[in-house]
């Protein structure tokens, strides 16, 4: 039966015996009362007769008619209280009193009959008639005694009932409280005593497998909640083995791979004093790493104190564990070790509070990379010394450059200066062999000037300060083609121009890219029926950049040659074939070089050729 | 389960049980074992008037309360009293009759309880045969009575109050055991008796007789009375005896039916006769004052009438033991103090 169960029914026999007891109570307060009912009665009867009896006395030596009406009424009603009586007491003790006092009235009536005629007869033989009286008064007075003996019995019959009910009732609820009393007690104890012997073998079984015995199982007794807890615990003990397993288990592979590791690993609780604070540090458990690094075997490590070790393996001072343990946050640091061996060590420490318990140190040796850091330093200052040095060459050789443009400007325009006074002074001093001569030399001494002021411009193009805005793409390529379809009206040339992005940077150095691509593009198509010029933004290019590209469909390039294409004073068509000095795409090249993009090109032979380049998208321009 | 809780319930439940038995036995009385045994001699009637007597003897009631008692048979009160008288008997049973004409001679006696009470038991058997059919034809008649006995006082007082004078009628002392004789063969005309004498003669004479009843003219009563010397000398065995007969009213309150085959077995009654008188008797221990009313009527009766040589009735509360009942059942005693 269930633990549950029994306590119901505890509650409900404790609660019955109440019932029971209030019922008995109940029903003995009832008899209390109507014993006292009954007494009442007697007391009525009592008092009746001595009324009676001092009527009757007062009218036989008065002879009243006031008294003896006072008495009739008496009378009738001591026989109306007899008939209550007579109803209301059923032992048979009181009917037979009852009975004895209804015989004795009888009798005291029709004695009274006899002393009343009595009375009226004196005269005839007043001395017989004296005889009469006394002994009708004697008899008289004997009936009223019995009937006071009567009444007496009878009122102490109903006390004693009275108190016999009353005493039943208090000896019934004594006993009966001691008996539940009993009951109650003997159930609990009972109970308790099931239950706390019950409790004890869980606890112990309980106490078994906290120890961590999880094979042990508690006896399963009866089929109440205890029964049900004991399953719940050897279930629970099941399940906590399982566990158990698969924890170590976990844990055989993570210290497989604690050991496998390049870090060393160490495990460090707090020792504290009685105030709580943090006295030192226990090493719980270290791996392979760890024990190498402390050169110190496993077993003679562990339980050791921090303050007992090399400490430095283990994330360094003492106060450091103790900021991380207080603090709860992780600490990351990479620090020199004081070397033990010739050659700078590198340690990186990385220290995890564990609850308020202790820290785990993981540590690495990182000085390999350490010291590819310092040779990358080295390598990239390195670079930078050579990177200013190639800016200075740069910038001589552009001043160079330029000098020499510069200065080579005023031999050539005095070589095509006397070339045309020769041909204006001398036109008949020369044969036309010579005047062939004359022709090419001025020929060459212009196209030299061409390219010097190429170089010229290309070298600006190189030094010119840029003057970064928001530039209207579509706007500069629009203005370019304008000026080109003024150039080439006599062609049926297409346009195209897709919508272009605003970008950030020089506009005058952009609208000189776009004029360099589109006539270009106009030059290479020149001998084309329908030709077709596009310039337009190509959706596919990466995020962070646009890519603009001014396509064609003239002659094309092997593109085995396009890298060359950027390159100043690069060609892949004779002059004879298309005009240029291979300065203009070496420009674009620069331009888009200085905002950070890229240039190249896509073509084939008598296929047309695309000419692409990107702009990187900045902030600004993409708010 | 059950066996351990029952087990470990073994002393509660005994525990309960001596509780049980001491309340129980807080109604007894405690054992007479050891007590000192003291010899008593009832001069009895051996008439169903001697009911507690009788059923106290049967029942063990006297050994009880440590007295060994012999009873004595008598006929009739008259001579039970005259064997107490004669120290033959220490206690007799008798109506107030003998009583009063003992006192009235002067013997030092004590009453010292009422244990029958009746109106029904006595009365006048007359020969109707003879032409009695009223109370008032039995004026100039011959009336048997056994002289110095409730009878006696019951016939003068029952003329008395039909107001037949007592000179009017001759008065023969016939002993109850003579009635019938007395009566068939012409000697009386009526007799003045009581049960089962009155009952007996009823059905023996059948049509040719008539009872006239006692009725309000007189009530019987059948009492304990004691030699002066035991209650002065041995208060004691007076306790005794009365505690006896008080366990017999008890008994037979309980147990009327039970009563009634001892006391038939007892006095050698036929059963339906005792089973018929029962009724009309009330068995109940008691000390009333009516009994001391009775008493001084029946004194002055006797002093009127010349049938004793006293001259006076006593104080007869001398004559009463009070104590002794009062003892055993005070709310017996009625008599007013």
């Amino acid at each position: 039966m269930k633990i549950s169960k029994r306590l119901q029914l505890t509650a409900v026999a404790s609660i019955s015996l109440v019932v029971v007891l209030c019922a008995v109570l109940f029903s003995a307060i009832v008899r209390i009362r109507s014993e006292d009912r009954k007494e009442s009665i007697a007391v009525e009867l009592l008092r009746n007769l001595y009324e009676r009896a001092t009527l009757r006395d007062e009218y036989l030596f008065r002879h009243e008619e006031r008294a003896s009406l006072q008495w009739q009424a008496k009378r009738r009603q001591f026989r109306d209280l007899l008939l209550v009586a007579e109803q209301r007491f059923r032992r048979p003790e009181a009917k037979a009193t009852l009975a004895e006092m209804r015989a004795n009235f009888e009798d005291g009536e029709s004695l009274v009959r006899g002393l009343l005629a009595n009375t009226q007869q004196t005269a005839e033989d007043p001395a017989f008639a004296h005889e009469v009286e006394n002994r009708l008064a004697s008899q008289l007075l004997i009936k009223s005694y019995n009937m006071l003996s009567a009444a007496v019995k009878l009122q102490e019959l109903s006390d004693r009932a009275s108190a016999s009910a009353q005493s039943s009732a208090v000896a019934f609820a004594i006993l009966f409280v001691l008996a539940m009393m009993t009951t109650v007690s003997w159930l609990s104890l009972s109970m308790s005593r099931l239950i706390a012997g019950r409790i004890r073998k869980l606890q112990k079984g309980a106490g078994i497998i906290g120890r961590g015995e999880l094979d042990y199982r508690i006896k399963v007794e009866g089929s109440d909640e205890l029964s049900e807890l004991s399953l719940s615990i050897n279930e629970a003990a099941e399940k906590l083995k399982s566990s158990y397993e698969a924890l170590e288990d976990s844990e055989r592979r993570f210290r497989a791979a604690a050991e496998g590791s390049m870090d060393a690993f160490f495990l460090l609780r707090a020792v504290r004093d009685k105030e709580g604070r943090i006295t030192d540090f226990d090493l719980v458990d270290l791996n392979a790493k760890a024990e190498k690094m402390l050169d110190l075997p496993r077993d003679l490590a562990r339980g050791r104190k921090l303050s007992e070790l090399d400490g430095q393996g283990m994330g360094g001072s003492f106060e450091k564990l103790v900021r991380v343990l207080e603090t709860g946050r992780t600490l990351e640091e990479e620090l020199p070790a004081e070397a033990r061996e010739a050659g700078e060590r590198w340690l990186r420490h990385q220290i995890v509070p564990l609850g308020g318990s202790g820290v785990a140190v993981s540590t690495r040796d990182i000085t390999e990379r350490k010291l590819a850091e310092q040779e990358i330093r080295r390598l990239n200052e390195d670079l930078k010394h050579n990177v200013a040095q190639l800016r200075a060459v740069n910038r001589e050789l552009e001043s160079f450059s330029y000098s020499i443009s510069h200065d080579l400007r005023a031999p050539l325009r005095h070589i095509t200066g006397f070339v045309e006074l020769l041909n204006k002074d001398f036109p008949e001093g020369l044969d036309p062999k010579g005047r062939h001569y004359l022709q090419v030399i001025s020929d060459s001494a212009r196209r030299m000037g061409q390219l010097v002021d190429d170089l010229l411009s290309f070298s600006r193009m190189g030094r010119a300060e840029m003057l970064r805005r928001q530039v209207d793409l579509e706007g500069l390529a629009r203005e370019a083609i304008r000026e080109l379809q003024d150039e080439a009206k006599d062609r049926k040339v297409e346009w195209k121009l897709a919508p272009l992005p605003r970008v950030f940077g020089d506009a005058a150095m952009l609208r000189q890219v776009f004029s360099n691509l589109l006539s270009n593009a106009l030059k290479f198509t020149r001998g084309r029926q329908q030709p077709v010029i596009e310039v337009g933004a190509d959706s596919d290019a990466p995020e962070a950049e646009h890519v603009i590209y001014v396509k064609d469909n003239g002659v094309g390039f092997d593109q085995r040659y396009a890298d060359k294409l950027f390159s100043l004073f690069q060609r892949l068509h004779r002059v004879e074939e298309f005009e240029g000095t291979g300065v203009g795409l070496a420009n674009v090249n620069r331009i888009i070089q200085r905002h950070g993009g890229r240039t190249w090109a896509a073509g084939a032979v008598d296929q047309g050729a695309t000419f692409y380049f990107s702009l990187p998208k900045a902030k600004r321009e993409e708010a | 389960m059950t066996y351990r809780w029952a087990r470990r319930g073994t002393p509660v439940v005994a525990l309960f049980a001596m509780l049980l038995l001491t309340l129980a036995g807080c109604g007894r009385n405690p054992p007479s074992s050891g007590r000192l045994v003291e010899a008593a001699t009832i001069a009895a009637v051996r008439l169903p008037h001697s009911t507690l007597i009788y059923i106290a003897h049967d029942q063990g009631y006297f050994s009880e309360e440590g007295l060994k008692v012999t009873i004595l048979d008598h006929l009739y009160g008259k001579e039970a009293m005259e064997s107490l008288l004669a120290g033959k008997a220490d206690f007799a049973t008798a109506a107030e009759g003998p009583i009063m004409f003992a006192v009235m001679k002067g013997e030092k006696i004590s009453v010292i309880a009422t244990i029958q009470t009746s109106t029904k038991n006595e009365a006048i058997v007359a020969r109707k045969d003879l032409g009695i059919a009223a109370l008032s034809d039995l004026k100039g008649r011959r009336i048997g009575v056994a002289f110095g006995t409730g009878a006696d006082f019951m016939l003068a007082s029952l003329l008395t109050i039909n107001r037949i004078p007592a000179d009017s009628i001759r008065r023969l002392d016939v002993e109850p055991d003579d009635n019938l004789a007395a009566l068939s063969e012409g000697r009386v005309d009526a007799v003045a008796t009581w049960n089962p004498y009155v009952l007996q003669l009823s059905r023996a004479l059948g049509d040719r007789g008539i009872v006239f009843r006692s009725g309000e003219a007189y009530t019987e009563t059948f009492n304990i009375a004691a030699s002066r010397k035991v209650v002065q000398e041995n208060p004691g065995i007076v306790n005794k005896l009365l505690r006896a007969v008080a366990k017999a009213e008890s008994f037979v309150q309980a147990h009327p039916a039970k009563a009634r085959e001892l006391v038939a077995e007892a006095i050698g009654m036929e059963r339906p006769l005792l089973e018929e008188l029962w009724p009309l008797n009330d068995f109940s221990l008691g000390l009333d004052q009516s009994l001391l009313i009775a008493l001084e009527e029946e004194s002055r009766w006797a002093v009127e009438n010349g049938l004793t040589a006293g001259k006076k009735a006593p104080n007869y509360l001398d004559y009463f033991y009070l104590d002794g009942l009062t003892a055993v059942k005070p709310e017996a005693v009625r008599i007013i103090r």
